[in-house]
């Protein structure tokens, strides 16, 4: 029985992804490398929010929340409390599994719509205190945040290239996560979850526990993002905890394929490229990129992810 | 394995169930029976957890359960099909019994090893497949299989946990004469070590498979005996067998 049908497909996304990046780092200077850096950050925000929106079906419009907290952990932890940013990226993650496990517990409780509207809420809040609070820096937010020493491993994480070529090797890292994840029992479990939830607990499955588990660990791998999103820019703002930030993910996440893992990270790729060309264009780069969200929530509902699928479906059919 | 004292439901001012008590004992064949909308289904609705009771206590296993949640009671080993299938509908065959048999054997919190390389779920999963006949359209989409073999999948779920206590609600309802023999035999081949409370409306399958036979009649048990004093009871004919041959 092959419960995981996408699996190598997702497996060859992943690789052709990896590629790319490689090659785009090698034939490009400091503006090119902190560029890809940042893409591969996102990717890791998508990966996690597919997670949670594509294999559980729990439509988060919050995970800005987490990506600010792990930022501004670092920013705190580092610039105030005088901590490496090593071990505060370490506290970051752990910030972020237990916020998630805080906010989740109570969140999952509540179903459809008001779980979206819940979840954007709870981000809000927390861009609210971001934008006030004197010691976070108010709306100015924090800058001078440094970059974790990686002198041990002999990385110079100073160095924009290194830094680009860590941030792809912890996509991958988060890819290879969750793709196993996916893999497992209890990744099947979560797509049960996504498609009959009374069904699922006649069965004996308790409900609370894995949406709430999901939900931390979607939020501990978005705070590990922030966190390097912090080092990469050297500052953070009230503007990660916006809840366009959330919005733009969950599009990404759509536009690539929800529950496709691999599908996301596409997603993040093409928007990510797509807003820097057409930024130096026009100032409505938004647009274009909301009209296209609608082209392919209209025509493609599975995504990038899933037109793939269907055209090597169609080439394999016209080759038999 | 089974004993409800007083059970009551009422929706509103609605008095769907009042006042059953019922007693099953371990491996019987119970049929419930009675016409539409004397609150069979709801019944059931109570025995698993799904509707809280207004009233009245149920005991499952030596254990009263009346406040514990669906989940629970399925994990004490309590299985129910639904009259609407309910199946995960993006999910293949198999996907849909792996889902069963993995919570069924706690296997839920495996997070590591792919389930392609699990031959333990994937014997079980082939054998409830054989089961319900079903075994060689495990890689089968569910929107692929007809009403019937949707409802033996419906069926296989609930049996894929090896419970102790399986509730069937109406399993061969919109079936072909074929597949309800089928559906027959299968119940007939479980072991005694389930105890089976079936809901049935096709009186060849209640008196061919019962022990003992409830009569429900707007939402009180109106009798309750063995399928031979049930076909003598000039009520149960009266009201629900259609009069006297
Ligand atoms: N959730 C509900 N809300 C309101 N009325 C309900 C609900 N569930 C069942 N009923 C009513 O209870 C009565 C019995 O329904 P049900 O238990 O499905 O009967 P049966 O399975 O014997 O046909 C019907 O009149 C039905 O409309
Ligand atoms: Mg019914």
């Amino acid at each position: 029985m092959n419960a995981d049908p996408d699996r190598q497909l997702r497996w060859v996304l992943a690789l052709v992804l990896m590629a790319a990046g490689l090659a785009a780092w090698a034939s490009t200077g400091y503006f090119g490398r902190s560029f890809l850096a940042e893409i591969a950050l996102w990717a890791i925000v998508a990966m996690s929010l597919d997670l949670l929106a594509g294999f559980a079906g729990l439509i988060c419009l919050g995970q800005a929340l987490f990506f600010a907290l792990g930022g501004y952990a670092v920013g705190i932890l580092a610039t105030q409390f005088g901590l490496g940013a090593l071990t505060a990226t370490g506290l970051a993650i752990l910030l972020g599994l237990v916020a998630g496990f805080l906010v989740g517990a109570v969140v999952v409780r509540v179903g459809g719509v008001f779980f979206i509207m819940v979840t954007l809420a709870v981000g809000e809040m927390l861009h609210a205190f971001l934008f006030t609070s004197r010691k976070m820096g108010a709306s100015d937010g924090l800058p001078g945040i440094p970059r974790a020493n990686l002198k041990a491993l002999g990385l110079n994480f100073d160095d924009a290239g290194t830094f680009a070529l860590v941030a792809l090797a912890a996509a991958f890292l988060v890819f290879v996560l969750l793709d196993r994840l996916a893999a497992s029992p209890f990744g099947l479990v979560l797509r049960a979850l996504h498609g009959n939830e009374t069904r699922l607990r006649a069965l004996g499955a308790n409900l609370w526990a894995v949406k709430t588990a999901v939900f931390t660990l979607a939020a501990g791998i978005t705070a590990l993002a922030g966190a390097l999103f912090a080092q990469l820019n050297g500052f953070v703002s009230p503007d990660l905890a916006h809840w366009t930030v959330s919005g733009q993910v969950l599009i990404i996440v759509i536009l690539g394929g929800l529950g496709s893992i691999a599908g996301p990270a596409l997603g993040a790729v093409v928007v990510q490229v797509a807003a820097h060309l057409l930024a130096k264009h026009t100032g409505h780069w938004m647009l274009v990129l909301g009209a296209l969200f609608v082209a392919v929530v209209m025509f493609a509902p599975h995504g990038l992810f899933g037109l793939l699928k269907a055209g090597l479906a169609r080439g394999r059919g016209r080759h038999a | 394995m089974l004993e409800t004292i007083g059970l009551a439901r009422s929706f509103g001012a609605l008095s769907v169930l009042r006042d059953v008590t019922l007693t099953i004992a371990a491996g019987e064949r119970r049929a419930v029976i009675g016409p539409n909308g004397a609150g069979k289904t709801t019944f059931f609705n109570l025995l698993s957890g799904e509707v809280p009771p207004s009233g009245g206590r149920i005991r499952f296993a030596g254990q009263d359960v009346t406040t514990k949640g669906v989940a629970a009671r399925a994990r004490m080993g309590l299985a129910r099909s639904f009259q609407r299938n309910s199946l995960f509908a993006d999910l293949g065959v198999g996907a849909n019994l792996a889902v069963a048999v993995i919570e069924a054997e706690r296997q839920g919190w495996s997070l590591w090893r792919p389930l392609n390389r699990r031959a333990d779920i994937e014997g079980k999963v082939a054998a409830i497949a054989a089961q319900i006949g079903l075994a060689d359209r495990l890689e089968q989409p569910v929107t692929a299989l007809s009403y019937g073999a949707q409802r033996q999948l419906e069926v296989g779920l609930a049996l894929a946990g090896r419970p102790k206590l399986l509730l069937l609600d109406e399993p061969t309802a919109g079936m072909s004469p074929d597949e309800t023999q089928a559906m027959e035999r299968l119940i007939a081949a479980l072991p005694r070590s389930v105890t089976v409370v079936i809901i049935e409306h096709d009186m060849d399958v209640v008196f061919g498979l019962a022990d003992r036979v409830t009569v429900l009649d707007a939402g009180t048990v109106l009798a309750e005996g063995t399928p031979a004093e049930i076909r003598a009871s000039a009520e149960v004919r009266a009201r629900y067998l259609g009069g006297a041959p």
